[in-house]
């Protein structure tokens, strides 16, 4: 079983990290130079902000006057991130970083039960490296990591998902897209839809040959 | 590391050379790579009576559980304090300092990490 860590609006909860006036407030993290939109917290989202806005187009718009703008900093991002890395070394044998703010955890072996290990685990990175994260748990690493975006969906879940057992797979798939799995853009999701996959399948998650060909389909042109 | 090796003399052979170490590490002496400690410098004079003086540098453990009589950094409307912390039955209150009353720890007060090594720069 693995598991997917990934922290929630991981610049914005950096700053919040040492900034308790930016609890509850609209925070959006620019990227270099204050081009566009790259981090928002979830009260920037409902202000209708969107990833890769660009600044100097929204800045001034009245609606977005409560908004707490913030340059990169990215010298404190890659220490938090280090933070969140070794809290969960001290707890977890394998620990695969993905990005700045994902990480996969290898559950393979570990005893006890994995939902509660994976609330333990996100309560200490809360608490030691100051992130919020959510985590998804699956057999596979793409199922972990769309168990993560589940868990990211559910704005009062648990912050945790576990898709490891087939029936709650078989009942959570019909209601998601196929751009909701690891991997999977655009092209390939049209060229999967026009062939009747509309949602994921534990019977296309399996096959190979039905991703396979729809992947290599667009390497070959098809 | 230092520029100074002990090897590259000009009269005498140093008897040192084979005995020369990096420059003292801080940061190892205060394991300061340990994910939950985070150094803070302090600004005010309010611990004084603490021994806490301002401009000192203190080594906040987020990871450390917090304890009646311990320092802490804390979260209080909106400000980043230092606080003594006590406990009465099941309520922890920080005491921030003694011009200030002291506040009970609820959902808006965060207990943001414990103190547990201070490092003075200036005497």
């Amino acid at each position: 079983m693995f598991a997917l860590i990934d922290g929630n609006s991981f610049y914005c909860s950096c700053e919040r990290a040492f900034d308790p006036t930016l609890r509850n407030k609209p925070v959006v993290v620019l990227s270099n130079n204050d081009g566009c939109v790259i981090a928002r917290t979830q009260e920037a989202k409902d202000l209708g902000i969107k990833m890769g806005d660009p600044y100097h187009l929204i800045a001034r718009k009245p609606e977005l006057k409560p908004v707490i703008w913030k340059s990169s900093n990215y010298v404190l991002y890659g220490d938090m991130s280090r933070r969140m890395y070794e809290v969960l070394v001290d707890r977890v044998p394998q620990v695969e970083p993905y990005s700045i703010d994902e990480m996969f955890l290898d559950y393979r072996g570990l005893p006890g039960d994995h939902v509660a290990r994976s609330g333990e685990i996100r309560a200490a990175v809360r608490r030691i490296a100051k992130i919020p994260t959510c985590v998804g748990i699956g057999p596979t690493k793409t199922l972990a990591k769309l168990a993560n975006k589940i868990a990211k969906s559910e704005r009062q879940g648990s912050g945790v998902c576990d898709l490891s057992a087939a029936e709650r797979r078989a009942a959570l798939f019909p209601g998601l897209g196929l751009a909701d799995i690891w991997g999977l853009g655009a092209a390939s999701v049209e060229k999967l839809n026009r062939a009747g996959v509309l949602f994921p399948s534990a019977h296309l998650l399996k096959s190979r040959r039905l991703v396979g060909l729809s992947i290599r389909g667009n390497q070959k042109q098809f | 590391m230092s520029r100074y090796q002990g090897d590259d003399t000009t009269g005498f052979q140093s008897p040192a050379q084979d005995y020369i170490e990096p420059v003292i590490n801080l940061a190892r002496l205060l394991d300061l790579r340990r994910p939950g400690l985070y150094p803070v410098r302090v600004n005010g004079h309010e611990l004084r009576a603490r021994g806490i003086h301002h401009g000192d540098i203190l080594i906040a453990n987020a990871a450390a559980e917090p304890a009646a009589g311990k320092v802490c950094v804390a979260f209080l409307h909106g400000e980043v304090v230092l606080a003594t912390l006590t406990r009465d039955k099941d309520t922890w209150w920080l005491a921030p300092s003694a011009s200030r009353a002291i506040v009970p720890v609820t959902d808006e007060v965060e207990i943001w990490a414990i103190i547990d090594k201070l490092v003075r720069t200036k005497v």
